[in-house]
């Protein structure tokens, strides 16, 4: 053990110090914070490893002066560690708020919630970490970001005008961007300058050129899509043909040939058939695009285990954290799951009692209803609370549900119904039995938190395969598969359950991608990852902690000022909880196109047959990315082929790369300072 | 044989992207039967038909929106049917699939088909182009990624020799600053593009021993080219004997023993 921490706290060549570490846990949570507001704002994220790259070398090397890259590549891999949970916290825990499921600090369910994060967050590094060398060294995927970050740690070291071009590319990034960020601040932005073509955030290409409006060409105005698509370069340009498939044949020749309901106006028709079948063949693509790729990698997988395996053996640690620690970790999380999905699966999941109607589980504020004052709710919340807690209530289990009683006497007046009247309870408060419901709760758990382990390791390779190759990562669409997952196997009323889960997924995928993104940029720099994945280990808790404090305290904001939580009437309308509500309720309702998943995996798997195994998961995921996104990220794929053309492969690398890490540096930081302003000042 | 065979991977997948966006939208026919479902008939997923004034203009919502004839969660009874057959619809979305009523399963069937043929083309034009190349290298070595390989352990020894010959702190970190620079921007670059070739030479479990032994050679210059940069030449130094040390296991894998 001791060597252990002396391997990782070496000091010969300042790499791991506690300046690093302790100024990477407060930028983190900073960040955390400010990015996790405006995610519930805007509906998405930013990494933050490039923000913490720039500040890293202002506080250690301009404030402490002694900073080294290696020392900053530390404190951006543990800040953006503590920082990038937020997505996965955002996109899925908001819906309880949404659905009207009380979700309070003192509560049980909050503490699950955030305990099962924490879980995913191990899970998801750990998962991770073996397959390193099979996608950074073997597969040599690009990690945008990671390679942009890697440029900006050694843009000094690499000479003046090479700094000189990244802070040029800060500027662009932080200058176009700045009528974006306006906006959220009341100031004028690209939508005020009356220019017809022109929207808050896009360019309307498709009206310039009177386009008909069910062919969508726009172009988002985001510096950080162009720098990764320049990073990226002609593989990129996969994407972009995936989203022209979507968005310019699919959802075009289906309006034309009278596939979309009637009331669809034709400016509505790329939105209507992203929903109804874009994003499901997309997310379908994706999945079996993936699948393939596992499967056509599977000698460089055995590979990089067994090098990984060797490494273990190695006295002192070697450059990779060893198996037995990996194991560990993914069991401990397993374990995390198993007990947060086991409390839940034994909590009633009704909140009024199926024979007498009283309250039997937690009443919120919302839930009170009649023209009263906010102290007046809260008193009659409090009020029947107490009422709650008083009732010695009874439980009985039906398909696969706990069910709670006001007395005892009401139990055994349902002992008394029929199963078919019980069955029509269940269905007329949207709960189906799940595939499990006739296990015992135990075994129930344990298969949930099996599948779930499972489900996390699948969904942390597509991530990062996904991030590897384009920067962009289907987090959105991964949780909304896992969240159908969990209902579809503990039952359609097994809500909180669900969201748990998916929140623990969630987490563990977006750190499963930031951990494979940050060895990318230390491969770069020459960090050694054994390091980086002990600290990354060591902080991951921190961020889901961080977020679930930050959802709460907003949505208690909201409640009081616009009396919902989130949603379109409050400043945090929550978009992609929003979508997951709409596939949560379409769950419920069986009306989830199932088919057009399959047919999508199908579709993927056979793409991935030719040579390049990753195709099917670049074709999804731009089929289930928004066209204005790709359609950037797309014009800086073909700028960086038109500069190597022009000026040479090795140019185009050395100034170009440190420009569009610029770009992307420069949209991120402005962003991150306009949402603490707009945190700071409501 | 290449390009046919990408064409046919991307008519194909078109085709059955096409094809697969009709699996929920069945046509309504006079036959009523085919959309029943379970005990009784398929649901509406989505709105259907769209109401007009006697103008013919279509009424609309205050918001604006259109006004649908029959609501999403319908049950498609016979009536129902005959009242959207009436008012001119022609296809439904429905909840509940069924391959019976699938019309273009067909099509998504033969795009299938093309995927699998356009692959075999392309893999096959791959494997050929390959063997071409594997003979064109043994004629001229230095354009291969082998060759790069091999430049890269020079760079490190050529550095290893000439560095006790600088005297100035400076002047050594500004050699592992250049020559390790032209590494990462040069040389690392063609390995990285020659994986096809490589894969052709060692098959893909040699080339990932490969690509494992050197990328720790890599790291390890990676490494002195930071602390060189940082100013700490006594890490620089051991970092290139580092990557030194390493070579031979790289050449190993490269002459695939």
């Amino acid at each position: 053990m001791r060597s252990f921490f002396q391997d990782v706290f070496q000091t010969r060549y300042r790499e791991v110090t506690p300046s690093a570490i302790l100024f990477a846990i407060v930028i983190g949570v900073v960040m955390n914070a400010a990015i996790t507001y405006a995610g519930l704002k805007i509906g998405f994220t930013i990494g933050g490893s490039a923000i913490a790259a720039v500040l890293g070398f202002g506080v250690l090397r301009g404030v402490l002066r002694r900073g080294s890259i290696l020392e900053t590549n530390i404190a951006q891999t543990c800040a953006s560690a503590v920082n990038i949970s937020n997505s996965g916290i955002i996109f899925t825990v908001p819906v309880l708020f949404l659905l009207g499921l009380p979700l309070a600090a003192g509560g049980a369910d909050f503490w699950l919630i955030t305990l099962a994060a924490v879980g995913g967050a191990i899970l998801g590094t750990a998962f991770i970490i073996p397959l390193r060398k099979q996608m950074i060294e073997i597969d040599r995927l690009r990690f945008p970001s990671g390679t942009g970050v890697a440029a900006i740690l050694k843009s000094p070291g690499a000479g003046a005008r090479k700094a000189v071009v990244l802070l040029a590319g800060i500027g662009a990034g932080a200058a176009v961007y700045w009528f974006v960020a306006a906006d959220q601040l009341g100031l004028p932005g690209y939508g005020s300058l009356g220019i017809d073509v022109l929207t808050a955030d896009a360019l309307d290409a498709g009206r310039l050129l009177n386009f008909p409006p069910q062919l969508e060409l726009i172009f988002g105005i985001a510096p950080f899509a162009l720098g990764a698509g320049y990073i990226t370069g002609r593989p990129g340009l996969f994407v972009l043909a995936g989203g022209i498939l979507a968005y310019h044949v699919l959802t075009p020749f289906a309006y034309a040939m009278g596939w979309m309901p009637a009331i669809v106006a034709a400016h509505e028709a790329p939105a209507y058939g992203f929903s109804a079948f874009n994003r499901p063949l997309g997310i379908g693509l994706l999945l079996g695009g993936a699948m393939m790729g596992i499967v056509m990698s599977l000698p460089a997988i055995r590979a990089a285990l067994r090098s990984v395996a060797a490494a273990g053996r190695v006295r002192g640690g070697g450059d990779e954290l060893g198996m037995p620690v990996l194991v560990t970790a993914a069991c401990l999380a397993g374990v995390l799951l198993f007990a947060a999905a086991y409390v839940v699966g034994e909590k009633p999941f009704n909140r009024t009692c199926p024979v007498t109607g009283e309250w039997v589980g937690p009443v919120s504020v919302a839930d009170i209803a009649g023209d009263l004052s906010e102290d007046e709710r809260r008193a009659e919340a409090d009020a029947l609370n107490a009422a709650v807690d008083a009732l010695v209530t009874a439980t009985r289990t039906h398909g696969g549900y706990v069910i709670s009683f006001s007395s005892e006497q009401a139990a055994r007046t349902w002992d008394g119904y029929d199963a078919a009247r019980k069955d029509d309870y269940l269905l007329g408060n949207n709960a189906r039995p799940g595939w499990l419901a006739g296990f015992p709760p135990l075994l129930r758990a344990a298969a949930i938190a099996l599948v779930g382990v499972a489900w996390i390791w699948l969904a942390g390779i597509i991530i990062a395969q996904c991030t590897g190759m384009t920067d962009w990562s289907p987090i959105s669409g991964m949780a909304l598969l896992t969240v159908v997952l969990v209902m579809l196997l503990g039952g359609t009323g097994a809500v909180v359950g669900a969201v748990l889960i998916g929140a623990a997924l969630c987490v563990a995928i977006t750190l499963a991608a930031d951990m494979m993104t940050d060895l990318r940029t230390g491969h770069l720099v020459g960090a050694q990852p054994r390091r980086q994945q002990v600290l990354e280990l060591l902080v991951v808790g921190i961020g889901p902690l961080v977020s679930m404090l930050v959802v709460l305290l907003i949505a208690e904001a909201n409640r009081q000022s616009f009396g919902v939580p989130f949603g379109p009437e409050t400043p945090t309308s929550a978009p992609q909880a929003q979508a997951l509500q709409a596939v949560i309720t379409g769950v419920q309702g069986g009306e989830m196109p199932y088919a057009l998943y399959g047919f999508g995996a199908l579709l993927g798997a056979l793409l991935g047959l030719s040579t390049f195994s990753g195709l099917g998961v670049l074709v999804g995921l731009s089929m289930y990315l928004p066209f204005a996104a790709i359609a950037t990220y797309g014009v800086g794929c073909v700028v960086n082929m038109l500069v190597a053309r022009w000026k040479g492969r090795v140019w185009a690398e050395d100034w170009g790369v440190p420009f569009a890490a610029g770009l992307i540096v420069g949209e991120s930081l402005l962003a991150m300072i306009v949402n603490m302003i707009v945190l700071a000042t409501g | 044989m290449r390009t046919i065979g990408y064409v046919v991977i991307g008519v194909s997948l078109v085709l059955g992207a096409v094809a697969a966006t009709t699996a929920y939208v069945p046509p309504l026919t006079a036959d009523d039967s085919a959309l029943a479902a379970g005990g009784g008939y398929a649901h509406l997923n989505a709105p259907a038909g769209v109401q007009r004034d006697a103008a013919g203009e279509f009424v609309l919502t205050a918001a604006g929106a259109r006004v649908p004839l029959v609501p999403a969660g319908t049950e498609l009874t016979p009536e129902v049917q005959a009242r959207l057959r009436a008012a001119g619809v022609r296809r439904v979305r429905v909840r509940e699939f069924a391959f019976g009523r699938w019309q273009h399963a067909w099509l998504f069937a033969l795009a299938v088909a093309g995927l699998v043929a356009g692959s075999v083309l392309v893999r096959r034009h791959t494997a050929r182009a390959q063997r071409s190349r594997q003979v064109d290298e043994e004629r001229q070595p230095q354009g291969a990624p082998q060759a790069a390989l091999v430049e890269i352990i020079a760079a490190a020894r050529g550095l290893q020799a000439d560095l006790p010959a600088l005297a100035a702190d400076a002047d050594r970190a500004r050699a592992i600053i250049e020559r390790v620079g032209r590494v990462q921007a040069v040389l690392a670059l063609r390995v990285v593009e020659g994986r096809d070739a490589l894969v052709g030479t060692l098959g893909m479990a040699g080339y990932a021993e490969l690509m494992d032994a050197f990328s720790r050679l890599e790291r390890a210059l990676n490494r002195a080219w930071s602390a060189a940069a940082d100013g700490v030449l006594d890490e620089a130094l051991r970092c290139i004997d580092e990557a030194v040390a390493l070579a031979p296991e790289v050449e190993d894998r490269l002459g695939g023993k």
